[in-house]
């Protein structure tokens, strides 16, 4: 067959300038996430590949259907799509140092004889690294862990990821930072590159689809102690920062810290929680009163 | 193992959701009951005004807080001037929220940077220069540039100085050398310009 003879292949559909902003427009509505339309290379490549699944021949078409689609499958579909989810063991692990030197002596002391489970929440946990994370530094260091009750909840705006984090399948590379006699215990070996997290923290963790910008799902989110929600609102707008750091400051019990990325700074953010300088890391409180 | 599974969606306690369908009172004694009473303003008829009202007599953050917060998602022009007219108010504290809410509504804060460039009150002048600084844009940095053309305040002028720096423009190598001739005296703004002028011309 020479090259006049083959059929012709399917052009990817146009997505002009103009469908990129109003995309950009859309999607922050919906999630908070602002999207720069100067990556379009990402956002059309994704657009792309999400049109070509629904066979959509435009961005118009497609739209309709993001919007208008009974039970939202396509959008949850692009937001799983457009977020970034990249992350690995004991990363930034000194905050997980203090949490267990500091915070969860603060916090347990504050109780004093209410036995009320301590409740530790990771957002966004994308793929489970950081729930897992946060539940064996628990375990190995704070020595006051079976006084109390502990719930480690973990959610995320992508449903897929959700999937993935509950299997807690991750490869060698994941792991390269947690010690050989910690994995020898947290986790056990699948194969050569491939290692699964232990049945019994895999169940502990609760995982759970959380969109931190939507009132009504942050609503069911109370009575929380410590919020680690790092690398997350540098892709949100002012407003949509002021909005999670309310939503935060209401999920929190008061004299409830947050921690956010290393480059992130709450006092950049709102003045309605406390600066805290441990000898790890700096974290932002809720008031105590 | 210590760990228990919590089922957040279902369990955990959950005040606000059932809180969040009955009305909140602003004259209640509890913060964080004149805060969602806040929240709940946005369904008035005239939001704007009552949330500038309750920010005049309303001393705790909190509630300050989501004041502002809640004007800035308005992001009407409406509520811009009214913050605006927060940045010469008396309390500080209000000044800053004011500024930092106007920050969160980048369209409707460009829009006053002209006319706050002919406040009489240099201190509004600087939480404009302020706010221009927080905006980056071709827009605020031409704005900036052309204030510090004319502003014979030198507190605004130091505030210009470093903000100008970060913009990286060559066309206000001039203005920053005329700030310098401006005020002779003014040892401490010499210093701010030509340390603009090299960030400048090292960016």
């Amino acid at each position: 067959m020479n090259d006049m003879s083959r059929p012709p292949v399917a052009a990817p559909p146009k997505i002009s300038a103009e469908d990129v902003v109003s995309f950009c427009d859309f999607f922050y509505k919906k999630t908070g996430i602002s999207m720069d339309a100067s990556r379009r290379y990402f956002i059309d490549r994704r657009l792309e590949e999400r049109m070509a699944a629904n066979d959509c021949k435009t961005f118009r078409e497609y739209l309709a259907l993001v919007k208008f689609q009974p039970g939202g499958g396509e959008m949850q579909a692009l937001i799983n799509e457009m977020t970034v989810n990249e992350t690995y063991f004991f990363r930034e692990d000194y905050q997980f140092q203090c949490l267990t030197r500091h915070m969860l002596d603060e916090i347990a002391d504050r109780r004093g004889n209410n036995r009320a489970p301590i409740r530790i929440w990771s957002v966004p946990c994308s793929t489970g690294e950081e729930p897992y994370t946060i539940a064996i530094s628990i375990l190995e260091n704070w020595g006051r862990a079976n006084d109390f009750d502990i719930e480690i909840l973990a959610s995320d705006i992508d449903s897929r990821v959700l999937g993935r984090a509950q299997e807690g399948i991750y490869e060698a590379r994941a792991l390269h930072r947690v010690p050989t006699k910690v994995r020898d215990t947290y986790f056990r070996k699948l194969d050569n590159d491939r290692w699964q997290v232990i049945d019994d923290l895999r169940e502990s963790v609760d995982f759970s689809l959380v969109n931190v910008c939507n009132p009504t799902q942050m609503a069911r989110m109370r009575g929380i102690d410590v919020i680690f929600c790092r690398n997350l609102l540098i892709y949100f707008d002012d407003l949509s920062r002021r909005r999670a750091a309310e939503h935060f400051y209401e999920a929190l019990n008061p004299g409830g810290f947050v921690a956010l990325g290393h480059s992130e700074s709450m006092s950049r953010i709102s003045n309605i929680f406390n600066p805290r300088k441990f000898p790890e890391a700096i974290v932002h409180q809720r008031p105590v009163s | 193992m210590a760990l228990l599974k919590a089922k957040a969606a279902e369990n955990v306690a959950n005040p606000a959701s059932q809180s969040g369908v009955s009305p909140a009172s602003l004259d209640s004694d509890d913060p964080m009951e004149r805060r969602r009473a806040v929240q709940q303003c946005v369904e008035e008829p005239n939001p704007v005004a009552a949330l500038l009202g309750l920010l005049r007599e309303e001393h705790e953050n909190i509630v300050r807080q989501a004041a502002f917060t809640e004007l800035a998602a308005l992001g009407t022009s409406e509520a811009a001037q009214g913050l605006a007219e927060l940045l010469s108010n008396a309390d500080p504290a209000l000044r800053n929220g004011a500024l930092e809410a106007l920050v969160a509504m980048p369209e409707q804060a460009m829009g006053l940077l002209a006319p706050l460039a002919f406040c009489d009150d240099p201190d509004v002048r600087i939480f404009a220069v302020m706010m221009a600084n927080e905006l980056p844009s071709e827009r605020t940095a031409d704005w900036l540039i052309a204030l510090a053309a004319k502003e014979q305040d030198a507190n605004v002028c130091s505030n210009l100085a470093e903000a100008i720096g970060g913009t990286g423009r060559r066309d206000a190598l001039p203005v920053l050398q005329a700030i310098i001739e401006r005020f002779p005296r003014e040892p401490y703004l010499a210093f701010a310009a030509e340390t603009a002028m090299t960030r400048i011309r090292e960016g």
